[in-house]
């Protein structure tokens, strides 16, 4: 077995060798053992632990691979070029919800805060009550080691909290909630706040510039601007994919390619990957393809200051509460580009630009929710690869986001507001002492009072022992085809509780070492 | 939906059409040369930032002035075919709400500023969840174009840097004071 490399190790430039659009002429015909599609947490790790195994591997990826130093800060530059649809995807339901999904090199682990998170053991037996997975946490903490160590993955220091992380702490604290430094996978971060928008500082360890790279040392090909449409297959084999290259950014079609391999992971997200297996006509006696979607709900609040924070200054995310994890609320501290942010802040015309010039005195925090009550499903849209999201949010998830908001509150006070942004419709607009906020508890919230964040996203081909419960089998493979695997998160069998990444990643660790014991 | 449904959307798309046809013109010449807006969406769009972002206010570059106009119709060549044709849909229909909602059957763009924020603030704070999203997703817009021009960003000391803990207090010595002091 390869002795792991550690992230010190890897090349000046990461992205030395991954084939790009410039360099395809005409159509494209290739054969390889395992095929990847997709380049975000689930398929990186795969292509890494198979090619440092010995096997040929192939690792697809529609979008492009961007250097730190393309990396745009405004907002709205940022989302055209790393999210699909410009970041305006939202899924509709009962309520609109925005949900984000990148195209490029790297997946989301290029645009998200860096938070690794494993979920408790108890994660565990809501998987199995609900599709009979007999995955513990003591199974996959080898899995969740191998990746921690090869990321780097550690606590955010002191030094580059900043006073918007740290007043969520001395909030928590004040309340007697427990708070504790997120662990990210970064080395050298300056807290520059911008993992969003991609890290300028080479600091976060994205999949693009970790595990991509040493998956291309040890001698697999990765193809980009290259968009999977089809799985092929012959009875209960896949043979290989069919695609179309894709012009970087406009995304507009041009050369066939064809890759032909013995094995296929599709790791496309948990928003293409079950659109692909419609397209392709795959597992169509399977009902829980696309179905059983599940978000983690986010909702903001906005803590406001008597005097300026910085609030652009520090890690993205420094510190987390879980003391309520097993209730379903996780609670952060938030940042994002402050164009988006502004967002937020209420009022038109001057009562608004009054309220962006206080907009060094805010420090959002926010409470993700494990919505277990609540689904949906994704399905292929015709004539095109992007998903018809469609989302319920149930009622006893509002409740418990009520709850949410209601903590969220006395986490701002305690952290020395003089003022609050609530964000909800039917509440006032900012709330100026801690008796007032009383009405976050009292009044009934329903779903369409709120705006929440979906950016985690899972289930839709969910993993089950049982071919009638889910789509993939605990090592990874659908029921309905021999050499065909899933490796992102759509595999999950519910809510990961925590941020969803590194358990995304520790599966794929598991599926790649499965796969080749048994290549 | 049932079939009286599709009828009643049927006709209201044939009246809004109708609204539309007769209101084509009155709108100025066009402001930016070369754009992909016409001169009604261009139109359009300054009258939604100068709603936002009024002249003479506490950050004292208006919406127009600070190029939302411009941003929004290179963030529009730059959106996919499916987000382009949305975004105009959704600029045409918040020109044509206070036909439907007041304060009175005008299109936007020829509210007196007093009106505009009127019907702003009823589109954002309405009972109805498409009105209060579809207000959402035009504050986000301007809000993203207006805070892209440098000088409103330095208005409202908005500091991006990739290494701010290096920079210490001096990112505040170089920025202008302007903070409002006032408490909400
Ligand atoms: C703003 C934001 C912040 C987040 N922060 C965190 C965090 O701090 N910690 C955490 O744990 N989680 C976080 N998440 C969630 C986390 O990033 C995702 O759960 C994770 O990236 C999912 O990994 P994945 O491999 O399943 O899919 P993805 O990361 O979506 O990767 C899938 C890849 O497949 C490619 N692809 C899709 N379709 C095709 C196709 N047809 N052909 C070829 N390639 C294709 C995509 O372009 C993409 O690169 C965040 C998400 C967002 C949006
Ligand atoms: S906070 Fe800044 S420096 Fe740190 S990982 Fe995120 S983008 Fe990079």
């Amino acid at each position: 077995m390869t002795t792991p490399l550690t992230m010190l190790e890897t090349t000046a430039d990461p992205h030395l060798g991954v084939r790009a659009f410039a360099d395809y002429r005409g159509d494209i015909h290739e054969r390889c053992e395992v095929l990847v599609v997709g380049s975000g947490p689930g398929g990186a790790v795969v292509a890494k632990e198979l090619a440092e195994r010995g096997h040929d591997v192939i690792l697809l990826e529609e979008g492009t691979a961007m250097g730190r130093r393309e990396f745009k800060q405004e907002g709205g530059a940022a989302m055209q070029r790393l999210l699909r649809d410009g970041g305006s995807r939202v899924s509709r339901g009962n309520i609109v919800t925005p949900t984000m999904q990148a195209i490029v090199l790297g997946g989301g682990s290029v645009i998200n805060s860096a938070i690794c998170a494993r979920p408790p053991s108890w994660i565990f037996d809501k998987w199995n009550l609900r599709t009979g997975t007999s995955l513990t946490r003591r199974e996959l903490d080898p899995h969740f080691e191998r990746v921690e160590t090869f990321l780097g993955v550690a606590p955010t220091p002191a030094e580059v909290q900043g006073e918007r992380n740290e007043r969520f702490r001395r909030g928590c604290e004040a309340i007697g909630m427990s708070v504790e430094p997120i662990w990210r996978n970064v080395q050298g971060c300056k807290g520059s706040g911008e993992c969003f928008t991609g890290c300028r500082n080479g600091a976060k360890k994205s999949t693009d510039v970790s595990y991509v790279p040493a998956a291309i040392r040890a001698g697999a090909r990765v193809f980009t601007s290259i968009r999977v449409e089809r799985v092929l297959a012959l009875g209960r084999r896949v043979t290989g994919i069919r695609g179309r290259v894709v012009e970087p950014v406009t995304n507009i079609p041009h050369g066939r390619v064809t890759f032909d391999a013995d094995i296929v992971v599709l790791a496309a997200g948990c928003m293409a990957t079950p659109v692909i297996l419609q397209k392709s006509e795959l597992c169509t006696e399977n009902r829980w393809v696309g179905k059983d979607l599940r978000f983690h709900p986010g909702l903001a609040m906005m803590a406001m200051y008597e005097e300026p924070i910085d609030p652009w200054k520090g890690a993205t995310q420094g510190y987390h509460s879980l003391q309520y994890l097993e209730e379903g609320l996780k609670f952060e501290v938030l940042w994002s580009p402050p164009s988006v942010l502004a967002t937020r802040l209420p009022g038109v015309g001057h009562s608004y630009q009054k309220h962006l010039l206080s907009y060094d005195r805010l420090a959002p925090f926010d409470v993700i929710c494990a919505a277990d009550n609540s689904s949906g499903e994704v399905s292929a849209r015709p004539g095109t690869m992007s998903p018809d999201i469609r989302y319920h949010l149930d009622q006893a998830d509002v409740d418990l986001m009520q709850k949410g908001l209601k903590i969220l509150s006395d986490i701002c006070w305690g952290s020395g507001a003089e003022a609050i942004l609530p964000g909800i419709h039917g509440l006032p607009e900012i709330i100026q002492c801690k008796e007032d906020a009383e009405v976050i508890r009292k009044h009934r919230l329903e779903a369409n009072a709120m705006l929440p964040a979906s950016n985690h996203a899972f289930c839709t081909t969910r993993m089950s022992p049982n071919e009638r419960l889910g789509v993939v089998d605990e090592s990874g493979r659908c029921h309905d085809l021999d050499n065909l695997y899933i490796a992102d998160t759509g595999i999950f069998a519910a809510s990961s509780g925590v941020n969803p990444m590194l358990l995304c990643m520790a599966l794929a660790d598991r599926i790649a070492l499965g796969l080749h014991a048994r290549l | 939906m049932s079939p009286v449904c599709w009828l009643l959307l049927g006709l209201l798309g044939l009246v809004a059409i109708a609204i539309v046809v007769r209101l084509r013109s009155g709108y100025g010449p066009p402001q930016l040369t070369d754009a992909l807006m016409n001169h009604r969406e261009q139109a359009i769009v300054a009258a939604f930032a100068n709603a936002f972002f009024p002249p003479g206010g506490p950050i004292p570059m208006s919406g127009t002035e600070a190029g939302v106009t411009g941003y929004l119709d290179d963030y529009l060549k730059r959106s996919a075919p499916l987000q382009r044709l949305l975004i105009r849909l959704l600029l045409r229909y918040l020109e044509l709400e206070p036909f439907v909602f007041g304060p009175r059957a005008s299109r936007f763009s020829k509210l007196s500023h007093a009106e505009q924020l009127a019907s702003l603030e009823s589109t954002g704070t309405s009972s109805i969840y498409f009105r209060r999203v579809s207000f959402i997703s035009l504050r986000a817009l301007m809000t993203m174009a207006y805070l892209a021009n440098e000088e409103v960003a330095r208005a409202i000391r908005m500091t991006q840097s990739a290494d701010p803990f290096s920079l210490g207090d001096r990112v505040f010595e170089q920025l202008p004071t302007n903070r409002s002091k006032e408490h909400p």
